[in-house]
């Protein structure tokens, strides 16, 4: 395939994954089953009743009370706190941490309360987010470099490295 | 998503098994497929760049998770594949195998509400049931994924040091 065909045709997928990207979000609130983030900073109210899945960090944790606070974000920047009626334990110890992250699914209640059906620690403490990302770093320098070992770039585009 | 280092080896490992079979699947179309696998997780790039800057900038609401979905990959392979001097059409069957295994594993993992995300936008929106095999931060998924990998890779060695069957009838026809 010449260059300039290739040159044409990697142009118009770009502009397809911006219309991907531009249609995904604006079509979210409409295809996700529990009001998001987003309906909630604007007409919590109506929602109330509803069954949720909240995705958010952990802020604070009463296991005296049996309460996790949890700060979850909408698009436009609106912090909004919840409060589910259920601290998850491993070993009899809190699963989470403050800095931790957490889905919570449930049904919401008035004052941002949540009555939990199931939560799941995605992260138990703030440090586990930093593993995440370390462990990546390591996965994308690694996984280039042996693509770089095959191939070799060129003005044409990617070629076999010879010998 | 699980972090990317187990994703890459799982991508890594499925393709050299899958080289097994298949002669043309050769250690340099392995390292392609690995690309690949990094596709789905470049909505991270969401930690470098705002995607509410993105917004603002294009004036419409924009989301980089759109990448980590089946047409998201199927997109990206084809602009990666356009970048191959040559065997575009090879380059864009293992960027998006690699895409694919690394949106399969990420089928699996937990949910609260035991249903998995929307990774088969556009096609569809439907979550399908998830077994919530794992979250992304359990060290336990890193180290079967390096089990794993490590048992492919000794087999590979190993396959590979052993002539094949078909150099096995050459040796004894010449003798």
């Amino acid at each position: 395939m010449r260059l300039s065909v290739r040159l044409a045709i990697a142009v118009v997928l770009c502009l397809a994954l911006g219309g991907l990207g531009v249609h995904y979000a604006v079509s979210y609130d409409d295809r996700w089953p529990y009001p998001t983030e987003n309906t909630l900073a604007d007409d919590y109210g109506d929602h109330i009743g509803e069954e949720t899945l909240v995705f958010g960090r952990v802020t604070a944790i009463d296991t005296a009370a049996d309460e996790l606070t949890l700060e979850a974000e909408a698009d436009d920047g609106t912090r909004l706190e919840f409060v589910a009626d259920d601290v998850p334990t491993d070993g009899g110890q809190p699963a989470v941490q403050e800095g931790g992250f957490v889905q919570v699914y449930g049904t919401l209640e008035p004052d941002g309360e949540i009555a939990t059906s199931e939560t799941v620690v995605v992260n138990p403490n703030a440090r586990s987010e930093t593993y995440k990302l370390a462990v990546s770093a390591i996965a994308l320098l690694t996984g280039t470099a042996y693509f770089f070992v095959h191939w070799r770039p060129t003005l044409a585009g990617w070629e076999v490295r010879r010998g | 998503m699980a972090e990317l280092l187990s994703h890459l080896l799982l991508v890594w490992a499925v393709l050299t098994i899958a080289s097994w079979r298949l002669e043309w699947l050769t250690p340099r179309w392995v390292a392609v497929g690995v690309i690949g696998g990094i596709l789905p997780d470049l909505n991270r790039l969401a930690i470098g760049v705002p995607e509410r800057a993105i917004a603002d900038l294009l004036g419409v609401p924009f989301q980089l998770d759109a990448i980590h979905t089946l047409g998201g990959v199927v997109i990206l392979a084809g602009i990666g594949a356009m970048t191959f001097a040559q065997n575009q059409r090879r380059a864009f069957g293992l960027l998006f195998a690699g895409a694919f295994v690394h949106l399969l594993t990420d089928a699996v993992k937990s949910y609260a509400d035991g249903q998995a995300a929307m990774w088969l936008y556009p096609l569809t929106s439907y979550r399908h049931p998830t077994p919530n095999l794992y979250v992304s931060a359990d060290p336990e998924v890193l180290a079967l994924s390096i089990g794993v990998a490590g048992i492919v890779f000794v087999v590979d060695r190993r396959r590979r040091i052993r002539p094949n069957s078909t150099q096995l009838r050459e040796k004894r026809r010449d003798a």
